[in-house]
């Protein structure tokens, strides 16, 4: 078999190789290859085809964001160069950028830098900011008002954990507003549609949100007891009629009087009115 | 002249010793809770539902029947015109009430009775008939 020609080899391997083939190289890789192999040639070859310290064209330009040699325009000093340089150190009391990115662009806008984010970091911060996206959409609509803590972040791991963390606030959230009755509860099963917000049950309302009572308890603490005189759980509307400014539609659960009053307490206190 | 002072403010009804009249509604109660407390000040309790009646200096919250199962029978009025069959005294505490009004709301805000009375603090008693769900409360000021 004759011998393949570097060229035509070199030419195969970039065919063939992962555009992110330096992501598996070691940073130690030399240990553990002869000098001057045609494997140690291939390693410096894949190493060389990235380095986050190469600088790029400017956002602007037709080939912005390519790789380019340094100097001139283009070169460090261009203060639009983009880097994975680690920026400087957030300073209290200063002012920082906390608009998040819109879309999936491999680059995000902070500290008044924009940082270039890995294929991990962007796959990782899309998934982050849709568990976010999704979990704070989930408690406003029970709380309209609620917003997450705003967050000071200056790398691109930070704007990540900022989403990680918006996404764990919102799910404590929803966990504290079902607690006291605004939205289905964890021990939630039957339910039957309301009428609307009235709330001029009809006999066979009744008797069909006891029924579920007694098989499921109360949505909101699962006890079996409705705590009334009468033996009646409070037929609760889901989303509430006070956090339901847009009409969805609603559903009737069984509640205990405890968890209605405790409802009722939230509701006032959030100064909601109808 | 007591007139001229009573228009200024200076003196209210009760400094010319007429007598509040007790006064009564009959409401479906949202959430099964009433607030009874100055017009101006807010400051609501924390209902963290057990027992039946919460409060803060200017606020107590009682517990009443469910709206689905009725309307709860709610009176305000003087000490001298208590009923003979009050049922169970729930609540009997001085109330600060800078606005020399007290409202009794639901969780909805929405004003259901509500007095003048003559001092920035009031003795308030409320009676029930001893149940969480009661169908009836009475509120007696002073």
């Amino acid at each position: 078999m004759p011998p393949i020609p570097p060229a035509a080899f070199a030419h195969e391997c970039d065919r063939f190789l992962r555009h992110d083939a330096h992501r598996f190289l070691r940073s130690d890789w030399r240990r553990f290859v002869l000098p001057g192999s045609e494997l140690a040639a291939h390693y410096a070859r894949i190493e060389r085809k990235y380095s986050s310290d190469q600088p790029r064209v400017p956002a602007g330009s037709s080939d912005g964001g390519q790789w380019t040699s340094a100097g001139g325009s283009s070169g460090r000093n261009d203060p639009r160069v983009l880097s994975d340089a680690t920026p400087d150190p957030i300073r209290p009391g200063a002012q920082y950028a906390q608009n998040r990115r819109r879309g999936g662009s491999g680059t995000v806008f902070v500290n008044g830098q924009l940082l270039e984010l890995t294929p991990a970091q962007a796959a990782r911060l899309t998934v982050a900011e849709t568990q976010a996206r999704d979990a704070v959409r989930r408690v406003q609509e029970l709380d309209p008002s609620w917003k997450p803590e705003p967050s000071l972040f200056a790398t691109a791991e930070g704007y990540i954990a900022a989403y990680q963390a918006d996404a764990q606030e919102a799910s404590a959230r929803l966990s504290e507003l079902q607690r006291v009755g605004i939205g289905p509860g964890s021990f939630a099963g039957k339910s039957i549609p309301a009428r609307g917000p009235e709330r001029d049950f009809t006999a066979e309302e009744r008797r069909a949100i006891n029924s579920i009572g007694v098989e499921s308890g109360c949505h909101t603490c699962g006890i079996k007891e409705p705590g009334t005189a009468g033996g009646n759980f409070v037929p609760d509307h889901q989303p509430p009629n006070a956090v339901n400014p847009l009409n969805r539609i609603q559903r009737l659960y069984p509640q205990c009087l405890t968890c209605s009053l405790r409802q009722g307490g939230w509701i006032s206190t959030r100064g909601v009115k109808k | 002249m007591f007139d001229m002072q009573l228009k200024a403010g200076r003196v209210d009804q009760y400094a010319r010793g007429e007598e509040m009249t007790m006064v009564a509604a009959h409401v479906r109660v949202l959430n099964s809770l009433l607030f009874i407390r100055d017009a101006y000040i807010k400051t609501l309790p924390l209902v963290d539902g057990n027992g039946a009646v919460w409060s803060t200096p200017s606020c107590v919250a009682v517990s009443c029947m469910p709206d689905s199962d009725g309307p709860t029978e709610i009176k305000i009025g003087a000490s001298s015109e208590l009923p003979g069959n009050r049922g169970k005294l729930l609540f009997d505490a001085q109330l600060e009430t800078p606005s020399r009004r007290i409202i009794v709301e639901t969780v909805l805000a929405k004003n259901v009775l509500e007095r003048d009375v003559s001092n920035t603090v009031t003795r308030v008693r409320i009676w029930t008939n001893g149940l969480r769900d009661t169908n009836k409360v009475i509120i007696v000021i002073g």
